[in-house]
């Protein structure tokens, strides 16, 4: 039977490998068969954000269709379909860090909580890691 | 039973006049009232936290302005009332030159050759 691991992540997208870690962790847990608690505090909750948009990258000279700009959002989505099995995923984004940056507008999967939310995950996973911004 | 849990809060004033607060002692409280059993230490430039007489003012930007400064060692002191301990590790608030009798009262120094004895009585460590 597998286990539950608990995250916290802090840091924004495309700011640190922080974030690239976290999810690494998540889809390395999800593909062995472990449920995975993702609580996103403070930058972390714009991972999730809807309206991130690729681009062009002008110093390489390529356009949208060729760059194929890779999205958090799509990273996240992508993990939402690997955990359709037994292996779960719970994201829950923090509210207030939500509003305070205006990202409500979130892709299908992620829940809405605080703190509360975090430290059930806590007391019910097998183990919890903690990823602040440094 | 609850799992303890030790949060060590090395990164200091991160985001702290925006926020009004520090995110970590915010969460701590937030966790706390939630029902976890809780103990902070203070390391690295978070010591500071624990200094009585900070006085910071409210930044003003045009008409925008942050109206309610950061108050770390008030923060703390909630935190103690809330029966949290509140530890710091004394040999890094010696290197910053700050003197235990500059600090907020109820917050106890260890040092950094007890660390080891001292988390070993935790089931979780988060490092912030």
């Amino acid at each position: 039977m597998g286990k539950k691991l608990t995250l916290l992540i802090m840091d924004p997208p495309y700011e640190s490998p922080n974030s690239t870690t976290a999810l690494r962790i998540t889809e390395a847990a999800l593909r062995k068969g472990h449920s995975v608690n993702v609580f996103a505090y403070e930058g972390a909750v714009s991972l999730t954000f809807a309206e991130q948009k690729g681009h062009a990258n002008p110093v390489k000279g390529t356009t949208l269709e060729q760059e194929q700009h890779p999205l958090p959002k799509e990273m996240v989505a992508g993990l939402f379909e690997m955990a359709q099995g037994d292996a779960k995923l719970n994201w829950v984004n923090c509210g207030l860090c939500v509003d305070e940056r205006g990202v409500a507008n979130w892709i299908p999967g992620p829940v809405r909580g605080g703190p509360g939310d975090f430290i059930k995950m806590v007391q019910e996973s097998d183990n919890t890691v903690v990823i602040p911004t440094k | 039973m609850a799992k303890k849990i030790l949060s060590i809060v090395d990164i200091a004033y991160r985001a702290t006049l925006e926020e009004q607060d520090d995110t970590t002692l915010w969460f701590t409280a937030a966790c706390k009232n939630a029902g976890a059993d809780l103990t902070l230490l203070l390391t690295g430039n978070a010591v500071n936290y624990a200094v009585k007489d900070q006085k910071p003012r409210g930044l003003k930007f045009g008409k925008a302005e942050i109206p309610h400064p950061p108050h770390p060692q008030e923060d703390l002191k909630k935190l103690m009332e809330k029966g949290i301990g509140v530890f710091l590790l004394k040999e890094d608030a010696e290197e910053r030159g700050i003197p235990s009798d500059s600090m907020i009262t109820g917050i106890e120094p260890i040092s950094r050759n007890q660390i080891a004895k001292f988390i070993d009585q935790y089931d979780l460590i988060w490092h912030w």
